[in-house]
């Protein structure tokens, strides 16, 4: 399939599918970035020495 | 596991952790067999190529709504049971199911402009889902105006079953007002009006942007519960000091 077999609104139908992908890639990425984020300050203070009630590592996800 | 367990944020974090990448592999190896059946899909005889476009805007526009009915049930868990993970559930849903709306909204334009002849009208499908739309966003903004937790999860859930009432508008808008947009064509009593030759692709993207949506949910979902952790934590660092 080419870009010209989509017809005269190739346009809109490319820029749709464009558009999904990116927002689909910044969700993704922002969700990411954001666990990336929080296991840090998780790291951060467990080396601050603060630990959880049940007395597990503040970086100890289970 | 029994299903009671997950109520506990540390099980559920442990599950999460294990299902993820199984769930990410699903929904990229179902995006990429919809996106190939979407690509040789035939023209339609009325919308031409433009019909391509109906693959990615209607699974949004299913999306949109059924991220506001999860965001319902776990107000819901909030409100009456008072389920740990419910709050948790409905905000990080919340800027998923913003996003899909916009998706939604944009590609229907997109797609209006050729069929229509604009991108926009204030008829009542459209109209009611752009206020879907703003009613997300100023639910995101009420769960960052109030710093706690609980006391914001409260109010949210309050404004996220008020705001249930335009779903069935959504869907019925077309049926009870005289609309621009077309009535369901899928979804209907008397069964799918698409020929199969649209509706494999249609039923195949549906269901892999539903897989997206649970994974990207579930990944929302751990994160606030790790911000929940992190923000207890310092609290009692900051208390300790």
């Amino acid at each position: 399939m080419s870009f010209a077999s989509l017809g005269p609104y190739s346009h809109f139908i490319v820029a749709c599918y464009a558009l999904v992908a990116l927002v689909v890639v910044i969700l993704i990425v922002w969700i990411a970035l954001d666990y990336r984020r929080q296991t840090t300050m998780l790291r951060d203070l467990d080396k601050a020495g603060v630990a959880r009630r049940s007395g597990r590592s503040a970086s100890d996800l289970r | 596991m029994p299903l009671s367990d997950l109520a506990n944020p540390t099980r559920f974090l442990t599950l999460a952790t294990r299902i993820l990448p199984w769930l990410a592999g699903a929904t990229a190896i179902l995006l990429a067999i919809g996106l190939y059946q979407s690509a040789m899909a035939p023209d339609d005889y009325q919308q031409g190529a433009t019909v391509k476009i109906m693959f990615i805007h209607v699974p949004n526009a299913w999306l949109s709504m059924f991220v506001w009915g999860v965001m319902s049930m776990a107000s819901l868990g909030t409100l009456v049971w008072r389920h740990p993970l419910a709050d948790v559930a409905a905000k990080a849903a919340a800027p998923i199911g913003a996003a899909f709306t916009f998706l939604a909204r944009v590609t229907g334009s997109l797609w209006g402009r050729p069929m229509w002849g604009t991108y926009w009208e204030w008829d009542a499908r459209l109209t009611s889902v752009l206020i879907l739309f703003l009613m997300y966003l100023g639910l995101i903004a009420l769960w960052r105006a109030v710093e706690d937790p609980s006391r914001a999860a409260r109010a949210a859930a309050i404004l996220t079953l008020v705001g249930a009432i335009n779903i069935p508008i959504i869907k019925f808008s077309v049926d009870w007002w005289n609309t621009l947009h077309q009535p369901a064509s899928v979804m209907r009593i008397g069964g799918s009006r698409l020929d199969p030759a649209f509706l494999m692709p249609l039923l195949v993207m549906a269901v892999a942007f539903s897989l997206l949506f649970i994974t990207l949910h579930l990944a929302a979902m751990r994160n606030e519960i790790l911000r929940r952790r992190v923000r207890a934590l310092q609290l009692l660092q900051a208390s300790r000091a």
